[in-house]
């Protein structure tokens, strides 16, 4: 197989960034940066009026706003402003980015105490830290997440909240977390004992809502996907504490998988054989969409992409020839047809194939771009620009390369994300403690 | 066909005075000009003294831009995209019509495009360029950064 040349002429524009080894320099953030920092002229800027140039600060991206938090008091104490907040949630463009933890394996789970004991290394592994990817400037940024208590994983994110489930078999507790502000929220447990359920979250401004799905213990020792419920909140009232429940369709495998939420309905895959499961959150039913090309479908994947929702996923030689490639599908308006937007160039199908040795991938992605994660490696990821057809390698994350001591720490697992100064939202969590159980009659 | 709207022509007079004449539909991209249009203050010329000619008639291309049926999608980014190529002066002209006007989409841009240029910006640059006093004493500016550890690197 021929190697690669950047200086092919391609029918797709193609980059290919060089490997930055990472040592967790500081400098390795910096390099896609620099580009754009031209010379600014006081004598015209400083006559900017303060109240245009905090609207200016309300589209920084949450990175370059907290350094601005050191240029002096006022600017430092924006983030706690009302009147900061409120022109920062009407005008605040959205961040596209997204967030990668190292991954637990399952079996970390059913080998590790549940808190404190376990010794192999395990506790090294416990997601106490994030690493943010902006694929704007192609840019890595570590967060922290010292506040989450341990036993807890990520699952899903919305909004500006990262959504964390308690790890132990029974009813599951969750957590919502801004990451960039640190601040937590938890939420009611759920009713019914689950092992390895699937989660859904959506939040926007005003209502929170989160679905968990499968893997309900039949008994101690026995798992199967029965039921799915639904939280509900919102700033007209209305309210749902895992009351709303569904019966999911006959013998459906969800694999733990993720849950994406487009037009207000909740999605995910249906594995063996591939199909594509939707929960309609307004009429609390579900419904199975064929999967395209279902039979030929490897390590398909969902993502939100502009208000659509796109499968991704290698197709595979079939006895009728078809040729092996990468694709992306999107769901059309009408809930059960797929039609074919992009294709992975076949060049670099060929390189993507051999990095991955049948290992798998999983795709996240919303707004403009999807990330392909390889699986079983730390640093072979792929950034898609979906709108401008733009195919490249991201560098790797200089602050993910020290793997723990036992191996399990190099593979990263990732969620689009949208990192917000504010969450106001959670605020109507507060009001669950305070008002008694009410089920809503949905 | 005749539209809907009506044909009426809003004047307005720039800071040099310089006059210029758009239709009702394009003026009223400006709210603020909508205002006065509503209120029935837009029969004779407007005057926008802080506003100079050379600034105003880019404003109004923007807004004559965005009312032009005939322009498709891809024409109007590309537009958005060069339309803020400009030397620091004007982009700063612009910033200040277009929030006196109210033009919310060219705002935004312009917001977008400032923000741009200062988010690569260390704090030490940023009090320099809008001269910004550093109200904090060295402890507590290592503290912020230790704080804020992350966005730092």
């Amino acid at each position: 197989m021929e190697a690669f040349h950047p200086s092919m002429t391609l029918p797709f524009s193609y980059t290919f960034a060089t490997t930055i080894t990472g040592s967790g320099s500081s400098s390795t953030s910096n390099t896609a940066n620099t580009i754009t920092t031209p010379w600014m002229d006081r004598r015209i800027w400083s006559k900017l009026p303060q109240r245009l140039l905090d609207r200016v600060l309300a589209f920084l991206p949450p990175p370059a706003f907290f350094r601005a938090r050191a240029v002096c008091k006022r600017w430092y104490a924006l983030l706690f402003s009302d009147t900061f907040l409120e022109i920062y949630l009407q005008i605040s463009p959205r961040h596209n980015w997204f967030l990668f933890f190292k991954h637990k394996t399952l079996k970390s789970y059913i080998y590790r105490n549940s808190s404190g004991g376990g010794d192999h290394g395990d506790n090294i592994i416990a997601p106490c830290e994030g690493y943010l990817f902006d694929p704007y400037d192609i840019t890595w940024y570590r967060l922290s997440f010292a506040l989450v208590p341990a036993g807890f994983s990520p699952a899903s994110s919305s909004g500006g909240l990262v959504c964390w489930v308690s790890d132990e078999a029974g009813p599951k507790s969750i957590i919502l977390c801004n990451p960039v502000l640190g601040s937590l929220t938890q939420l009611p447990p759920t009713l019914r004992p689950r092992l390895f359920p699937s989660i859904g979250l959506t939040v926007s401004p005003s209502s929170i809502d989160v679905i968990i799905a499968g893997d309900d213990m039949i008994s101690p020792y026995a798992v199967k996907n029965l039921t799915a419920e639904n939280f509900h909140i919102d700033g007209g009232g209305f309210y749902s504490i895992w009351g709303t429940t569904s019966s999911l369709p006959r013998l459906c495998s969800l694999e733990s998988g993720r849950m994406v939420y487009v037009g207000e309905k909740f999605y995910c895959m249906n594995y063996s054989p591939f199909s594509v499961l939707a929960h309609d959150v307004t009429t609390n039913a579900w419904c199975k969409i064929q999967a395209p090309m279902r039979r030929f479908l490897r390590s398909p994947s969902l993502v939100e992409s502009k208000g659509n929702l796109l499968l991704v996923a290698a197709v595979e030689k079939s006895k009728l020839n078809v040729p092996k490639s990468f694709r992306l599908w999107s769901l059309q308006a009408c809930g059960t047809t797929w039609v074919e937007v992009e294709r992975m160039p076949q060049q670099l199908y060929l390189q993507f194939e051999e990095l991955e040795g049948g290992n798998g991938f999983d795709c996240v992605g919303h707004g403009e771009f999807v990330v392909i994660m390889i699986r079983g490696s730390s640093d072979k990821a792929l950034l898609l620009d979906v709108f401008r057809k733009i195919w490249q390698w991201i560098p790797p994350c200089p602050y993910s390369q020290g793997g723990s001591g036992d191996g399990r720490g190099g593979e990263l697992h990732g969620f689009a994300y949208e990192p917000r100064l504010a969450t106001p939202v959670t605020g109507l969590l507060d009001q669950l403690t305070t008002i008694p159980f009410q089920p809503f009659s949905g | 066909m005749s539209s809907s709207k009506s044909n009426k022509i809003v004047k307005l007079e720039s800071s040099d005075n310089k006059t210029f004449e758009v239709e009702e539909a394009v003026a009223v991209q400006s709210e603020t000009l909508k205002n006065m249009v509503d209120d029935g203050c837009a029969n004779d010329t407007i005057p926008l003294p802080n506003v100079n000619g050379k600034i105003l008639e880019m404003v109004l291309g923007w807004c004559k831009k965005h009312v032009d049926e005939t322009v498709t999608g891809d024409e109007l980014n590309k537009y958005e995209a060069d339309f803020l190529d400009l030397d620091q002066a004007d982009l700063y002209g612009l910033l200040m019509a277009a929030n006196f006007l109210n033009v919310k989409g060219l705002l935004d841009r312009v917001l977008q495009r400032v923000a741009d240029m200062i988010k690569g910006k260390k704090p030490e640059e940023i009090r320099r360029i809008f001269n910004i006093k550093n109200d904090f004493t060295p402890e507590e500016e290592e503290e912020i950064r230790l704080e804020n550890a992350w966005a730092f690197d």
